[in-house]
């Protein structure tokens, strides 16, 4: 291939590239990629692309080689030497994702992934896998954590986050290994990691306040935080959720989570955050459905663990919203 | 003829793209070709650490092409110490101050030693800057704001590799040659002084447009396996190492290695993965990561010799580990 076919194709595929991100802009489907707060980025992006891939149509072969290159190895003409199948696939490598890009683009990740990452798969895990194994000493283990939790609770309604360590008074019973785990996992305030009580002080006492907690792509991570956190507190308050709907493999027919996709930076550091929900109606949905449920919030035992769900619900179907990933907010200004 | 042929078949594919510019929401070809979402997932994932990497790829290709053309050899030999040694400190705080992250570092580094930086000061601000910035330091004080031992350890440790790092390449490389791949090797530049501005200016665009090309293969390819990994790998594989205080932070090495995400964001998912993992190997996990993943492993290989780009790896591998073992017996 002359230098001046590579010149051509290269210039044709900045602007591929170029088309592919003003599509993705001007559809708003770049936030299925990307969180709307790295915006910026992108519109810079997409000039220099532009600029990139206009200049080099109009790059001259004779441009480039101004009297210095005998001495300049600036290393670009060596991209220029190779075979042509070697070309040809670094080229695809290319055009694949500027078609897939443009042709793909509307599809949002659903259940399929969410089952690859899994809800609450730690929690899952921890008891599938050993560290809670089902005998007794774990059963032990399983009650201890419980009393810490309760204990921490009692403590959170108090006001002290950073309140003392649990009671000492079992610990005689619980293996010494066993014990390491729970105290980093629980043990008083500071070695708990993510407190969301901290992280969202003014959605918590919202959410204390109202009968009715409803769930916008706002607050939607930091509600899920908070419930996560200290079910017991919001007991009885009702709560409306909206999100899509699937099972894990050991999920019964009448169980499945309604949840979104949280996004950071770009969809590859999704997380799903959503409620796990348990009634006879559910059986006949599929997975991948959007729902809006409205319910009582009610806690549940899931393999030892106390999570939040919701009771007497009432089920909606909807369309599955424009956006429908959540973002999580924050805000580096307040630290 | 051949050569019309060809640029035949180039109008074709600009007259593809733009078709598929103009009409393929109406298409709708997900629905109609059902295709697995289990492909589709893996096409957006690919997709998004692609484009998630651009812009910063971009803005590397441009620091490092202002660099080739406006900074003299002597500008920056000039501010590094003489002494092998003593240059890796400031190396470490250059690479602390500056905001540039594991895909803008590389085609940066590179320029770097081209302009007469050591092999080892070079390697010790491709190690630092992603994670010892302004930046991450930020995301990762979010993360973990009511676990700080989470922060400063990230950082602390971090700054202790970094310098070792140095230390380790030096003692391997000192009298070896240059690892850059020969056409990246060390250049003359006088030419450029007789340049004028715009020509200047020109010449920037030109060196972005080429890198771009020559990292944006081995960055597609490492979108692509890491993809694979997020869709294709259940979580639960490596998760069940957990708390296992030598396989744990192991384990989420080699996570964060396959999973490649940009170091700001990390955190947040080192943070989700906490109530599993101990505290060190989510250390680890935050350490290591930004210093050495598969994306950035394939962006090195674009311009570096593929041995010295294992051994760095290893060397790398090798401080961190131990590195997280002490700090794991220190703390815990």
């Amino acid at each position: 291939m002359s230098k001046t076919t590579h010149l051509f194709i290269r210039g044709v595929i900045l602007l591929g590239f170029t088309m592919l991100l003003f599509k993705l802009i001007w559809t708003g489907d770049i936030n299925r990629f990307i969180a709307p707060r790295m915006m910026p980025y992108f519109y810079f992006a997409l000039v220099v692309m532009a600029v990139l891939g206009t200049i080099q149509l109009f790059r001259n072969d004779k441009d480039d080689d101004h009297d210095h290159h005998e001495s300049c190895h600036c290393a670009h003409d060596h991209d220029y030497q190779g075979s042509k199948k070697k070309f040809t696939f670094i080229y695809a490598l290319f055009i694949i994702p500027i078609f897939t890009g443009l042709l793909f683009s509307s599809h949002a990740l659903g259940s399929s992934q969410a089952q690859m990452m899994g809800f609450k798969h730690e929690l899952r895990l921890a008891t599938e896998t050993g560290i809670y194994a089902n005998n007794e000493e774990s059963q032990q283990v399983a009650q201890q954590i419980e009393q810490d939790r309760e204990e921490s609770a009692t403590e959170d309604e108090n006001n002290e986050p950073n309140a003392s360590s649990p009671s000492e008074t079992d610990e005689d019973e619980v293996p010494e290994e066993y014990r390491e785990h729970d105290e980093e996992r629980y043990d008083g305030g500071d070695l708990e990691i993510l407190t969301p009580e901290s992280m969202y002080p003014e959605l918590k006492e919202e959410m204390l306040a109202t009968d009715h907690i409803v769930m916008t792509e706002d607050n939607y991570v930091g509600v899920i935080s908070l419930l996560e956190e200290n079910p017991d507190a919001y007991v009885g308050k009702e709560l409306t959720i909206e999100g899509f709907t699937f099972r894990e493999g050991d999920f019964e027919n009448d169980q499945l989570v309604v949840g979104r996709f949280g996004i950071t930076c770009c969809t590859a550091d999704a997380g799903i955050f959503g409620l796990l929900l348990e009634d006879n109606r559910l059986e006949e949905i599929r997975d991948d459905t959007w729902l809006r449920v409205t319910g009582t919030i009610e806690t549940v035992e899931y393999n030892n663990w106390q999570l939040a769900t919701l009771e007497d619900i009432e089920i909606e179907r909807i369309d599955q919203p424009d956006d429908p990933y959540v973002y999580e907010q924050f805000d580096y200004s307040e630290l | 003829m051949k050569g019309f042929l060809r640029e035949g078949v180039i109008y074709a594919l600009l007259f593809l793209i733009f078709f598929a510019f103009l009409f393929a929401d109406t298409m709708a070809l997900d629905d109609r070709l059902n295709i697995p979402s289990r492909v589709l997932d893996f096409n957006t994932i690919f997709l998004s650490i692609f484009l998630e990497a651009i812009p910063f790829v971009l803005l590397g290709v441009f620091v490092s092409s202002i660099i080739q053309v406006f900074v003299s050899d002597q500008t920056i030999q000039k501010y590094i110490p003489s002494n092998p040694l003593g240059a890796i400190f400031p190396a470490v705080i250059a690479g602390a101050v500056f905001p540039i992250c594991e895909c803008a570092i590389v085609p940066i580094v590179r320029r770097l030693m081209q302009k007469g930086m050591k092999l080892h000061v070079a390697m010790v601000i491709l190690v630092s800057a992603p994670v010892l910035n302004p930046i991450v330091l930020l995301s990762t004080f979010y993360a973990f704001s009511s676990d700080l031992i989470v922060v400063y350890a990230r950082m602390g440790l971090a700054f202790i590799i970094a310098m070792l790092v140095g230390l380790a390449i030096y003692a391997i490389y000192r009298n070896k040659t240059n690892p850059l791949r020969e056409q990246f090797g060390a250049i003359t530049h006088e030419h450029q002084a007789n340049h004028s501005f715009t020509q200047k200016i020109k010449d920037i665009f030109y060196h972005a447009s080429d890198e771009f090309f020559t990292m944006g293969k081995f960055l597609l390819i490492g979108a692509a396996f890491a993809s694979f990994i997020q869709t294709f790998l259940a979580r639960e594989v490596l998760v069940q190492f957990g708390m296992d205080p030598f396989l744990g932070p192991a384990v989420m090495m080699a996570f964060a290695y396959f999973l490649s995400l940009c170091s700001e964001a990390d955190a947040f998912v080192g943070a989700s993965l906490s109530q599993i993992f101990s505290t060190s190997s989510i250390v680890a996990f935050l350490v290591y990561g930004p210093m050495m993943d598969l994306k950035n492993t394939l962006l090195m290989l674009a311009y570096f010799k593929a041995r010295f780009v294992f051994t760095l790896i290893a060397v790398v591998t090798f401080i961190v580990y131990p590195v997280i073992l002490i700090f794991q017996a220190l703390m815990f």
